[in-house]
């Protein structure tokens, strides 16, 4: 906004005053892009302190719909997607059942999605998959990183 | 000052945005080196077998995959891929890709079965789990066995 005095001062020439925004537009466009390119769609909710394995054949989701997360740390303890734990195979039987009640009355099928570390054993990694079988969930989901090659 | 008040203006101000653009694209460039990007998390499916599964006319032998404590591969008592470290399974593709090929040609569903040991790494089950899904075998019936009873 200018000044007063420099309104006056350029009422008498009758021209408007005008900011230049064109580079300022740019630069939001390439702030715009950078963003755009960095940034990829939260599928589930990730739990930090999961480092999952890496599968170079695995495939980046489209949509998170239908999925139960279980959350299984390097140290075998078992946690629920809203970090809660579930400590026994019953809890995870029970709540993987929970989530596919709410799931069918959206209509759709439940998935049971694995978002196990690489170094827990495949011990636990069973337990999971048996509890989610008792539940009737046979479709399993392995959360991996992509390896670039 | 009251002099050069009363000068007539006949230039049009403009506010010089240049400095404002440097700073900005420092910021900009500023974060584009410092920032980090987290990678990417995908999936890799499986599917177990149901009682209602719907499996085609004709039987093919399942094949049972064995990954041991130290992250050795074994098929049918042989020992595949021994190195725990690599994500490479090159002996183990090689087999499975057979069993995909010959099930394609008796039109028949492949089934594999994945005896882990109790003791083994998740990424060593990931490790065979990834080779399935490989485009030249893309089996996805796929069990594990080995359950515990409670």
């Amino acid at each position: 906004m200018p000044s007063a005095k420099l309104r006056a001062a350029h009422e008498a020439t009758g021209e408007d005053l005008q900011m230049d925004m064109s580079s300022m537009i740019d630069l939001v466009f390439l702030l715009l892009i950078f963003f755009m390119v960095s940034s990829h769609l939260i599928i589930v909710q990730i739990d930090k302190r999961v480092d999952p394995p890496t599968a170079a054949n695995a495939k980046v989701a489209e949509n998170a719909r239908g999925r139960v997360v279980v959350n299984v740390l390097a140290d075998g303890s078992i946690w629920a997607q809203d970090e809660v734990e579930l400590p026994t195979t019953a809890a995870i039987t029970d709540y993987v059942e929970q989530g596919k009640l709410i799931n069918e009355s959206d209509g759709l099928e439940t998935r049971l999605h694995l978002r196990a570390d690489q170094d827990v054993d495949t011990r636990v990694i069973k337990r999971v998959v048996q509890a989610a079988g008792e539940a009737g969930v046979v479709d399993v989901i392995f959360g991996s990183y992509v390896v670039e090659n | 000052m009251a002099s050069r008040n009363k000068a007539p203006v006949e230039e049009n101000p403009t506010l010089d945005m240049s400095s404002l653009i440097d700073v900005s694209f420092l910021l900009l460039i500023y974060f584009l080196v410092t920032s980090t990007l987290d990678p990417k998390e995908a999936d890799l499916g499986m599917t177990m077998p149901t009682s209602q599964g719907g499996a085609s006319d004709v039987e093919i032998e399942q094949m049972t995959v064995e990954v041991n404590n130290v992250g050795h591969i074994v098929v049918n008592d042989e020992v595949l891929d021994t190195d725990p470290e690599s994500r490479e399974v090159p002996l183990l593709l090689d087999r499975l890709q057979t069993y995909a090929e010959s099930a394609r040609l008796t039109d028949s569903k492949p089934l594999v079965i994945i005896a882990a040991d109790d003791g083994a790494k998740g990424q060593r089950f990931i490790d065979v789990l990834n080779a399935l899904a490989d485009e030249n075998v893309g089996i996805n019936n796929v069990t594990i066995s080995g359950f515990t009873e409670e």
